[in-house]
Parts: C-alpha cells; sequence; structure tokens
C-alpha cells in the first residue's frame, strides 16, 4: 500500500518529550494538515517523515516501504518550506530540474518535466528568471514546482503560506487544493491556521503536547471534538461542565441536554457548544420548547463587526460567547435579558 | 649619517664612519683633518689600519681607524679547515653550506674565486659562474646572527660564510662548536673610523674624546666586560687575556691579508644588487 | 541670497540638503583617511619607480623609464615572478579548501560558546607574532625537527619527513598566517545560507558531495573570492616566509623587492617591480571578475 505510515514514533530532546508515541495512518492521496500550536510537535512529526529528525523510537513507512533509517536524499520526497528555500544562484528551471538531475533525468526529457511542472503552478515561461527576480508567491509556487516534479511519494508542505500576506495566501490555497487534486499526491501540510487546515484538507489531525488527540475529516473534528484542546483550538468553544443527571447534564442549575452517551450518574462532565450554534432571542419573544436547550442570560457586551455580531453573555456563574448574523441591523443592547437556545446535537461532550 | 652632518652643522662633535664613505665626507669638506701626532694612542694602531688609504683625502686623515672586522668562513669544530672560498662549490659540502644574504660580500667571495678585485670586478659573469657553482651546496641564505645561530645549532649546515664578530658571540654565548676561518684568498673587511666634523665647536675635546675611545685600557674593559668588536689599536688587542675568542679570531695577520669594502658608486652597487639577485634566482630554481 | 534670508532659510535647507551632499559628507572622512593612509605613500612609491636612483643627499634627481626594463633587463625575475604566482596560486588553492572546510565545520557543527571559541582559535595566528610563528615551523619541519621526533615515536627508523628550505615549506607557513582570512569571509559567507536551501537539495535526492558543490561552494563564491584576493595579493609579496621557511629556494618577488628596499637600498627600482607585480594582479582580477559577472548573468 502507498501513503505514509508513522508506527508508535517518539522523540525527546533531553527530558523534553516532543512527540509521544505517534501512530497514524496518511492514505494515499489525501491531504492531511497537522494543526496545533507552536511547540506542539506537528513540525517534528514532519521532519521525521522527511528524515531530517532521526526518531528515537516507532517506524516511518512511505508507500509501502521502511525508510526509518533511510537519509533523506534516498526517500522520494518532495518538500516545501516556509522560507521557500529556493536555491538563489539557480535559474528557476535549474531550481525545478535539480531534482530531476539528481534522478539521472537531464536534457529534453528533464526540460519537457520542468516545463510541465512550471505550467501547472501557472508560471509558463519563467524558467529563465532567479528567484530574486520573482515576488513571494511566484517563489512560493516554484518552490512547489520544484517538490511536485520529482513526482513524490509524498509532498511535505512546512507551513508554506505563512510568510505570505492574506490575499496571496487565499490564492496559493486554492492552487495548493488544485494541483494537490491534479497531481494526486500523499500530502502532510503543517500549519498553525486552523482556517487553512478546514479549507485545503481530507483530514486534520489535531495535535497537543507531542499526541495527535484527534484526527477526522475537517467537518467532523468541528463539529465532534473530542478534547477541549481540540474544540478550543480549532475554532471557538463554550464550555459547560456540571453533573451527570439522569439523561442530562445539570449545569450550575439548568438542564443541558446532549445527544452523546453520558457517563454514569452523577460524574462530571463538559460540554463544548460552538458559539454560532447557539441562538440568541429576547427573553419577552422567547418561546420554550422550541429547541432542547435554553438558557436564560443578559449580554454583558457586543461585538460589531458589520456582517456578525459577537455576544458576551452572563448566565449566572457561566460565561458564553455567541456569534448571531446581523440580520435586522439592529443588536441586542447591553445588559439585555436573553434567553439561549440550542439543540442538544450541539451539546458535545469533550475529554478534560 | 652623512645626511645628519649635512643638515645639522655644528651639532656633532665626532662621528663615527665607515671607511667606505670618509671619503666621501671629506671630500664635501664635512670633516676636519686629523693630526695623528695630537693622539697619544695612535702609536699602537696597526699600520695597515692607520694608514689606510680610505681614511685620507688629498693625503690628508681624516679618520683614526677605531674598531674593524671580517667577513669569511664559518666552519664546524671537528671538520678540516678550508683553505680557500674554493671549499663554498666543493662537492663534499654538498647541501651544507650557508651563504650570507647580502650582494657585497657575495660578489666579494666570487671575486676572490676568480682572482679580482673584490671591489670592481671587472668581469661579473665569472663572479657569476663562480657563485653559481656553489648551487648543489647552498642550504639557505641567512640575513640575521639569530638566524645563523637557529640553523647552525640544528645541524643545517657545516660551513658557512660569516661575520668574525658573530662568531665570537655564537661561540660565548651560545658555545656553538664553530671555527672562524679566513682562508688564503683573505677575508673581506671593514673598518670603523673616528672623525671631527669641520663645524665641531669643541675640537681640542672631540679629540680627546677620541683619543680616549681608542685607549686599550678602555677597550679591555669594554670587550672583556661588555664584549666589542676588534680593536683597531693592536697594543689593545694584545692586553686582551690570551685566550680570548675576540684575539683569536682577530688574528693581526688578518689584517694584512684582508680587503677592506671600498666606497661602491651606484651603478656598481646596482650591478652588484642585480648580479646577486640573478645568482639567488638561479639558486631557487 | 541675501544673508537675512539665508539665516532664516537655514533649518530649512539643513533639512533639504541634497541627498548627493549628505553622502559626500559622510564619505569624505574615510577617504581622507584612506588618501592620506594608502593612497599618498602609494603616489609617493610611484614617484619614485620613475627616478634613476633613491633620492638621498645631493644627487641630482634623474626621471626615467629604466626600472620598468627591469623584466627585460633582468630576465631571471621573470622565474622569479613564476616562482611568486605558483607560491601564490598554491597557498590561496590549499586555503580555500582548508578555509571553507574549516567555515564549513563552524557553521554547520557548532554553535553558541564552542562555535566561539573555535572562532578565536582560528584567528589566533592573527594575533601572533609573524616572525615568531615562522620560526616555531622551523623547529617543526627540519630534519630531526618535532615532525621527525613525533613521527619516530611510532616508527623509531622513520626516515626524516622534514621538508625546511623546500618551496612546500614556504606554502604551509603561507597557508599558516593567511588562513584565518578564508576561514572569516567563507564563514560569513556560509553564515548567510539558509539551513532550508541544503535541506531542499538534500529532499530532492542531493547526496553531501552534491550539496557541498552545488550549493554551499556557488554560495559561499562571494566568500571564497574576497578570501582569495585577500590571501593572493600579500602571498605574492611576501617575504619572510620565503625568507626563513625556503632556504636555498626562497627566492620571491617578494623578497627581490624586499631587498631593493632594505639592502640594495633602490627604492626606484623596489617601486618599479611592486607597481609591474600590482599591475598584473589587476589584469588579473579584471579578467576574472569579467568572467564571475558573466557566468552569474548565464
Amino acid at each position: 500500500m502507498s501513503g505514509v505510515d508513522v508506527t508508535a514514533v517518539a522523540k525527546n530532546y533531553g527530558a523534553t518529550k516532543v512527540l509521544t508515541d505517534i501512530t497514524q495512518n496518511f492514505e494515499s492521496g489525501t491531504f492531511t494538515s497537522l494543526l496545533g500550536p507552536s511547540g506542539s510537535g506537528k513540525t517534528t512529526l514532519l521532519r521525521i517523515i522527511a528524515g531530517f529528525v532521526a526518531p528515537d523510537e516507532g517506524a516511518v513507512r512511505i508507500a509501502g516501504a521502511d525508510v526509518t533509517g533511510v537519509p533523506v536524499h534516498a526517500r522520494n520526497i518532495g518538500m516545501v518550506f516556509q522560507s521557500y528555500a529556493l536555491f538563489p544562484h539557480m535559474s528557476v528551471a535549474a531550481n525545478v530540474g535539480f531534482g530531476l538531475g539528481r534522478r539521472g533525468i537531464r536534457g529534453k526529457a528533464a526540460k519537457a518535466q520542468v516545463d510541465e511542472a512550471l505550467e501547472m503552478v501557472r508560471l509558463p515561461g519563467f524558467g529563465g528568471r532567479y528567484p530574486r527576480q520573482l515576488s513571494g508567491g511566484q517563489q512560493q509556487r516554484v518552490a512547489l514546482a520544484r517538490a511536485i516534479v520529482i513526482r513524490p511519494d509524498v509532498l511535505l508542505l512546512d507551513e508554506p503560506l505563512s510568510a505570505l500576506d492574506r490575499r496571496l495566501r487565499q490564492e496559493m490555497q486554492v492552487e495548493l487544493l488544485r494541483i494537490q487534486r491534479e497531481s494526486g499526491l500523499t500530502t502532510i501540510f503543517v500549519t498553525h491556521d486552523q482556517e487553512e487546515a478546514l479549507t485545503l484538507s481530507d483530514k486534520v489531525a489535531i495535535l497537543d503536547r507531542g499526541r495527535i488527540v484527534q484526527m477526522g475529516r475537517p467537518a467532523e473534528v468541528y463539529e465532534r471534538p473530542r478534547t477541549r484542546f481540540a474544540a478550543e483550538f480549532l475554532g471557538d468553544a463554550n464550555f459547560l461542565t456540571g453533573k451527570v443527571r439522569g439523561s442530562a447534564v445539570e449545569i450550575a442549575g439548568a438542564t443541558i441536554m446532549t445527544e452523546d452517551r453520558l457517563p454514569a450518574e452523577g460524574a462530571t462532565v463538559t460540554l463544548a457548544v460552538r458559539p454560532e450554534k447557539i441562538a440568541i432571542r429576547p427573553a419577552e419573544t422567547a418561546r420554550s420548547g422550541a429547541v432542547e436547550n435554553s438558557l436564560p442570560a443578559t449580554v454583558s457586551s457586543v461585538i460589531y463587526t458589520g456582517t456578525a455580531l459577537t455576544y458576551m453573555l452572563r448566565s449566572g456563574d457561566l460565561h458564553l460567547k455567541v456569534f448571531a448574523q446581523n440580520s435586522d441591523g439592529s443588536p441586542l443592547a447591553a445588559g439585555s435579558a436573553v434567553v439561549l437556545s440550542w439543540s442538544a446535537r450541539h451539546s458535545v461532550m469533550v475529554e478534560g | 649619517m652623512l645626511t645628519k652632518l649635512r643638515t645639522n652643522p655644528g651639532v656633532y662633535d665626532v662621528v663615527l664612519i665607515n671607511s667606505a664613505r670618509s671619503q666621501q665626507a671629506a671630500g664635501e669638506d664635512l670633516l676636519t683633518p686629523l693630526d695623528l701626532a695630537n693622539y697619544s694612542n695612535a702609536s699602537g694602531l696597526a699600520p695597515a689600519l692607520r694608514d689606510n688609504a680610505y681614511l685620507k683625502t688629498d693625503g690628508k686623515l681624516y679618520g683614526v681607524s677605531w674598531v674593524w672586522g671580517m667577513n669569511a668562513l664559518a666552519i664546524r669544530d671537528g671538520m678540516d679547515k678550508p683553505e680557500s672560498y674554493a671549499a663554498l662549490a666543493a662537492p663534499e659540502y654538498k647541501n651544507n653550506v650557508a651563504l650570507f644574504d647580502d650582494a657585497v660580500t657575495m660578489i666579494g667571495v666570487g671575486a676572490f674565486l676568480s682572482g679580482q678585485d673584490m671591489n670592481d670586478p671587472k668581469d661579473l659573469d665569472a663572479v657569476a659562474e663562480k657563485l653559481k657553482a656553489m648551487k648543489p651546496n647552498v642550504k639557505l641564505l641567512w640575513s640575521s646572527e639569530d638566524q645563523w645561530n637557529k640553523a647552525f645549532s640544528a645541524g643545517e649546515f657545516d660551513l658557512s660564510v660569516y661575520w668574525s664578530g658573530a662568531a665570537v658571540r655564537s661561540q660565548r654565548k651560545f658555545q656553538l662548536p664553530l671555527h672562524f676561518v679566513v682562508p688564503k684568498e683573505g677575508a673581506i673587511g671593514w673598518l670603523d673610523s673616528l672623525s671631527i666634523p669641520a663645524t665641531s665647536q669643541n675640537q681640542e675635546a672631540a679629540a680627546k674624546f677620541i683619543n680616549y675611545m681608542i685607549d686599550p685600557k678602555f677597550y679591555v674593559e669594554w670587550a672583556t666586560k661588555i664584549g666589542a668588536p676588534a680593536s683597531a689599536n693592536e697594543k689593545a688587542m694584545e692586553e686582551l687575556p690570551a685566550d680570548d675568542l675576540n684575539r683569536d679570531i682577530h688574528k693581526p695577520e688578518y689584517i694584512e691579508t684582508m680587503t677592506l669594502m671600498a666606497p661602491l658608486p651606484d651603478d656598481r652597487r646596482t650591478a652588484f644588487n642585480n648580479l646577486w639577485q640573478e645568482v639567488k634566482a638561479f639558486y631557487a630554481a | 541670497m541675501p544673508p537675512e534670508a539665508s539665516a532664516a532659510g537655514l533649518p530649512a535647507t539643513r533639512r533639504r540638503m541634497p541627498s548627493w551632499l549628505a553622502t559626500a559628507a559622510l564619505l569624505l572622512p574615510s577617504y581622507a583617511w584612506l588618501t592620506l593612509a594608502v593612497l599618498l605613500p602609494l603616489a609617493a612609491m610611484f614617484a619614485f619607480s620613475f627616478l634613476h636612483a633613491t633620492p638621498l643627499g645631493n644627487k641630482p634627481v634623474v626621471w626615467t623609464l629604466e626600472q620598468y626594463r627591469a623584466f627585460y633587463d633582468q630576465p631571471y625575475l621573470l622565474g622569479v615572478a613564476w616562482a611568486s604566482l605558483s607560491i601564490g596560486l598554491w597557498t590561496t588553492g590549499i586555503c580555500a579548501v582548508v578555509g571553507f572546510a574549516a567555515a564549513l565545520a563552524l557553521v554547520r557543527a557548532t554553535a553558541g560558546r564552542a562555535r566561539e571559541t573555535l572562532l578565536i582559535l582560528v584567528l589566533l595566528p592573527f594575533w601572533t607574532n609573524g616572525l615568531v610563528r615562522v620560526f616555531s615551523w622551523t623547529m617543526v619541519i627540519r630534519e630531526g625537527g618535532f615532525l621527525d621526533v613525533f613521527v619516530r615515536w611510532f616508527w623509531p627508523s622513520a626516515p626524516s619527513l622534514g621538508f625546511l628550505y623546500t618551496t612546500p615549506a614556504i606554502v604551509l607557513g603561507l597557508v599558516h598566517g593567511y588562513l584565518p582570512y578564508m576561514v572569516l569571509t567563507c564563514y560569513i559567507a556560509l553564515l548567510s545560507v539558509d539551513e532550508a536551501v541544503i535541506e531542499a537539495a538534500q529532499s530532492l535526492g542531493a547526496r553531501w558531495w552534491t550539496v557541498l558543490f552545488k550549493i554551499l561552494v556557488p554560495l559561499a563564491a562571494p566568500g571564497l573570492v574576497t578570501g582569495a584576493i585577500l590571501i593572493f595579493v600579500p602571498v605574492i609579496g611576501a617575504f619572510m616566509e620565503p625568507r626563513i621557511l625556503g632556504g636555498r629556494v626562497g627566492v620571491t618577488m617578494g623578497t627581490v623587492i624586499e631587498d631593493q628596499f632594505t639592502q640594495a637600498f633602490n627604492w626606484p627600482l623596489g617601486s618599479a617591480l611592486a607597481f609591474t607585480m600590482l599591475a598584473v594582479v589587476l589584469a588579473v582580477f579584471a579578467t576574472f571578475s569579467g568572467v564571475l559577472r558573466r557566468s552569474a548573468t548565464t
């Protein structure tokens, strides 16, 4: 089988555990994002797969072959770096052709492949230029062409877009996705940008302190975060902690329903509720019983951003955040009494 | 020295001048003629030095000979003393010779070997031929006494063109096992003399000072306590201890056989330098 | 402009000082110093080179071009010049290889304090007296010197490895003295090479020698060229090392020129020879830099 398999990989730097017991399959042809804050080990994991870092334990298999002891140059990987890392003394064509040369492909055959790769990253005819003559976005496209032209078994992207400005980044995200789809390369993408990860990926892996805490399709990870960390890092969440009472959870006097399977009566659990899943209505117009969960609250403040509104609210001791569309142009004032409501399936039970 | 004399009239009362420059200074009327009768210690001066032609201009004496020395050969103890400078090219000293990196001295040696006047060799090609013949023997060209001492003590060569004064010091200070040898062709000599500038305001005191400088008593003190070049005063040399190295090396008979370095006209000096440069390049090639 | 107007306008003019004037004002001290310390003495020497004899005493000053005929009148000087050039090329070449390797090791294999300490060790030859440095080599490489003693420790009947008074001895002494230039210039050049560039090459399948010759050497080329110039120029003029370590073979343009100044007292010839060498070196560099520039743009 192809794709990338990481088995029981661990890496320590001195007493610092950078990665702990990582076992994960990156399916062939999929685009997987490694998402986590700095220090979570996502870059180290990528560098272990690339071969720049040797794991203390565990094994790495690329396209079915065990490459744990194989040096970088023999791994057939394509890698794109945050700093582009183009060879400044070589033309664009020479940069893109570098990996081909290492594989013994030279002359006409190489030129054809280089042209094709430049075509793919939409830089046809740029072969004669030098990196310093290109914009940041163009340089990154060259870096991408250089990495894919060798038809690697896996494409490794180390925060390749974070040096670009916002507009260019969005443009490149689209390009990246298109190129990945066209080339069908197994791609592993390191980022700390959650939006980027959600937009691009077939799968998102959330890393926290050297572990993959959750991996799945973006919607799955977003809608059903397994841990408090995952819920918090990917998007925003309100956390409600209370005790199990029958088939519901009693939180600050209110009874909150969830569709998740609850532990035994009396156990303490935390429910995560996404701010955009909560409907907000003035107390006087609220109709109870329409949805499973409702909670009276008071608006503490409103953040007005034009298209959307962010309400900061209090309900007893609880602090809550709610995103609302600015549909009628008259946001609720601070101090207004409101009722918050959401459906039971949006109360997601999370660990820790 | 001459420049100082020219530009500072009246400042100096006694000047030390190499014999090769004496006539030039006298010719420019920078010096006072001297009468040796006024110098009680002059009676001991070696006649060959005292009456040296280089100290005289138009029959008048302008300098009192004071100290002298020689460039000749030094050989490691226990080896046969060479009789001629020809040893420098002899096969038994293959890669075992050090030459003094000095154009005048080495052209002098070459002139001796080709039977010419060391101060005015007419046939420079013959000089060059003699010097180039030393190539297989030449291990190094020394330019400082310190360098010579280090190389000799490391056993890098056994035979060398060397200074008499340096030979004394090398034996005295470093106990280096060497003999200073003056071959049959004679040594290349130098002589320093003391003169009184024409502009001196204290001619009498100057004469007294010069007389003191050639006093054997002063010389013995100087030579034994501090170390000095050979004195031009034979009596002074005789008063040194019998086993004194300085006395041993600077034998009075060498004064007779040595050739003093003469004043060189500029073009001859340049020719000497160019020839020596060429010989060195030949050694290196 | 009337005086009151200029007084009133002073703050404004000060702010609006033309940029060329500001540049000139800023450059002035360094150029003044350069003129004083380098150009004037050089100009004096250049003037000397057209004299018949060293201008001393009351000899008449005679202007002539004869000194520049030296290579024609004394053809053996061509051999000497060739020997100097070859010593220069060997020294520069060895410095380039060793210096680049040392700089690479400093940049890639060390960090922090260890790197600083090693850098200082590399610079040590700079701070030792040149004469001491050269003489200490004579003790090591002469027959029966430290080198022989060391080898015979392991192999008592070893033949002497002493090579004092040979051209390699001169090159060794010069390499030792001038290596720090190359280490420093390469070190600075290599410091600016992005680690990711090397990793990118590896990820594309480059082995260490490909990384070295296709990435590191070309990227550090400015350092190598600067180092080579810094070394080559003084080395072909060096006289101490050839004199002390070269023995009989230690005749170079450096010693010939030095002899003219110290022994022969023929400053005009010394100057003329020095300027001839300078012209040759500049011509070589001009050609070389032209080639470099062309190869950089194609």
